[in-house]
């Protein structure tokens, strides 16, 4: 495979990952901030409604956030070409995440302050997530950091 | 009592408007079914029949028509169980029941059920008839049906939940809601409902146009309340009669219609919150809601439909820290305030704290619950073998020298003499133990579901405020449209264009 196509697919896998993580990170962040205030209705689902119930919930929520994941999943795309070209650039990669969560939480919620610090965290999950998997294509490829 | 007179003149002034309603032709002639008793005998409580002569008579009361179908309808033979009161003297022969057979069983009693004007059994197939023509007979009218039995749960859907019926028959929700909307089509006059039983919540369904899934509502307008979701146990069913021991969503809910509490003493909160001089049921609701201490989480149609309704991009967010001042909101300081909890920020990590030491108090219960049966059993079997080997004929209760010996008065011989074995008196302490850790469960699970309460009620001022700044214009209209409905009085006596909901 040329370098080119190598590069391609880089980026298309990376898009695809964080697409594919986007609900469960904001699902997590959500809930571990709900857990942490003690109000975090997950908690009495768990224990008063069948598991069933919870796992429909979260795959409605996969499958409508798609295209909002997909967005996040560019974006992260985005970020790595415009932030792996140096070294100083690249050690603040997938910053753009986190931003964009803080972003969308003024753009589409009537109660930004509210809801930024879950879609803050839910962007903080995925840029740990690109940062992981550039370090895996590193250590596959061989390819040395910028 | 001056309060009291207060609301009794209100009530006056909303019965001389009914009055002058009826004159301009717009009185409904509301009515109502009762549908009660157990599946069968050893599941057809005291209580139940209880409530449902109480339910009846408030009913009646305000000239409501009511047709009732319980148990086996008017067939002789025992369909009621219940309890001897505590201050009931121990039969000759408790001993031998405590250690042959089962104490609770001892004090049992049964007989034909009491009730006046039953119209039918609630067999599947009798009822599903009878019910049915109740239905299409009232499809114009309007009609409040009220459940007082046990149900049962569904494995895989909502809909799939069941009252248990007599001869230990059944009705889902799903075939319900098909009866209702084959007999009642789409009636704009309210079918309002209110199921007591286990697993209840399944019955909301009912409100929706699909019975297994969606948000659409049915055609005909149709509301209720349940005393539990559609996955949970509710609180009742018990055998005894002391009615001050009713802790059950019937209890509460209807005290509030009533106007006093079950033992005819006045209530000690106003349940008329907008002061019209008519409970709705809806503020019934509010009330049992605040002031049940009980293990049910109660609910109405339009809380049903609200926790549906929530979005998937609002569902798994943290709540914020300071929900919308709703009725919701307010019900819930008033209960923080009753249960002593500082209304500071961090509030839910309190509750949260208390409903684990709850819980952990109930499984610690249970746990020393489960360690004294061992013991009781052993002492049982040992008391068992003296007893058999002196009388062998006490080991097969339904043979002919087990008659011998009861004819010639030689069990309540024996039971004396069990009673004077050493061993007997540790075997009755252990089942006293027994009793009170039984109470003691049930008491630290009302506590439990106290703070459950608490943080359903911020969930639901929450809710209320999302749809309003989340929700369309259809949704708001569907919440909308099942407040009205939830918001009308026990008896009607306005018209369909009134159906406009009061809530702020």
């Amino acid at each position: 495979m040329t370098r080119t196509g190598t590069r391609a697919l880089h980026l298309f896998a990376l898009w695809l990952l964080v697409m594919i993580a986007a609900w469960p990170a904001f699902v997590l962040a959500g809930s571990a901030l709900g857990a942490w205030s003690g109000e975090a209705r997950q908690l009495d689902a768990w224990a008063l409604s069948p598991k069933r119930d919870m796992l429909a919930r979260f795959l409605e929520g996969w499958r409508a956030s798609l295209p909002v994941a997909a967005g996040f999943g560019a974006l992260a795309v985005l970020d790595y070409l415009l932030l792996s070209r140096y070294r100083v650039t690249w050690l603040v990669g997938g910053i753009l995440l986190p931003i964009a969560g803080i972003a969308l939480a003024h753009v589409a919620y009537r109660d930004p302050a509210a809801t930024a610090p879950t879609l803050a965290c839910a962007g903080l999950v995925l840029a740990l997530v690109s940062r992981l998997f550039e370090r895996l294509r590193l250590s596959v490829t061989g390819e040395v950091a910028a | 009592m001056s309060e009291r007179l207060s609301r009794r003149s209100r009530g006056v002034a909303k019965t001389v408007a009914s009055a002058l309603l009826v004159g301009a032709g717009a009185l409904w002639a509301d009515e109502a079914v009762l549908v009660g008793g157990g599946h069968e005998l050893q599941a057809s409580q005291g209580q139940i029949e209880l409530n449902v002569d109480w339910v009846g008579n408030i009913l009646r009361a305000r000239d409501m028509p009511v047709t009732t179908f319980f148990t086996d309808g008017d067939e002789t033979g025992p369909d009621v169980h219940y309890r001897l009161p505590g201050e009931t003297p121990a039969g000759l022969l408790e001993p031998l029941a405590r250690v042959f057979g089962d104490l609770d069983r001892e004090r049992r009693r049964y007989r034909n059920h009491a009730l006046p004007d039953v119209a039918g059994t609630t067999r599947r197939d009798a009822l599903e008839r009878d019910l049915g023509d109740v239905l299409e007979r009232t499809a114009e009218e309007p009609l409040l049906l009220v459940y007082n039995g046990h149900g049962s749960q569904s494995p895989d859907n909502d809909a799939g939940v069941t009252l248990d019926l007599w001869g230990k028959t059944a009705m889902t929700a799903r075939e319900l809601h098909a009866l209702v909307g084959e007999r009642r089509g789409a009636s704009e006059s309210p079918l309002r409902y209110v199921f007591t039983q286990c697993y209840s919540g399944g019955f909301h369904r009912l409100a929706h146009a699909d019975a297994d899934a969606g948000l659409e509502l049915s055609d005909g307008l149709r509301c209720g309340f349940t005393s539990e979701s559609a996955h949970a146990l509710a609180e009742g069913c018990s055998a005894g009669i002391d009615i001050g021991d009713y802790r059950d969503y019937t209890t509460y809910f209807f005290a509030a219609l009533d106007d006093r509490e079950r033992d005819g003493t006045v209530l000690d909160r106003d349940p008329d919150v907008n002061a019209d001089g008519a409970v709705t049921l809806r503020e019934a609701h509010l009330h049992a809601l605040e002031k049940a201490h009980s293990t049910d989480l109660s609910r109405s149609s339009s809380e049903s439909w609200l926790e549906d309704w929530q979005p998937w991009f609002l569902r798994w967010l943290p709540p914020p820290a300071n929900p919308p001042n709703n009725e919701y909101a307010r019900l819930f300081r008033t209960l923080a305030a009753d249960a002593d909890i500082p209304m500071e920020t961090g509030i839910g990590r309190t509750l949260r704290d208390r409903l684990a030491r709850h819980e952990s108090s109930v499984q610690a219960l249970r746990a020393e619950r489960a360690a004294l049966r061992p013991e009781t059993t052993a002492l049982r079997v040992a008391l068992q073998r003296s007893a058999s080997a002196r009388w062998p004929a006490l080991l097969g209760p339904y043979t002919d020298g087990y008659r011998e010996l009861a004819a010639s008065g030689e069990l309540e011989r024996i039971a004396e003499w069990l009673a004077e074995q050493t061993s007997y008196a540790a075997l009755v302490d252990l089942q006293a133990r027994d009793g009170e850790l039984e109470s003691a469960v049930l008491g630290a699970e009302r506590d439990a579901t106290r703070s459950r309460k608490l943080l359903r009620l911020r969930h639901l001022a929450t809710l209320k405020g999302q749809l309003e700044a989340y929700g369309d214009a259809t949704d708001r209209a569907s919440y909308a449209r099942l407040l009205a409905c939830e918001e009308l009085p026990l008896v009607l006596d306005t018209g369909a264009a009134e159906f406009v909901s009061t809530d702020e």
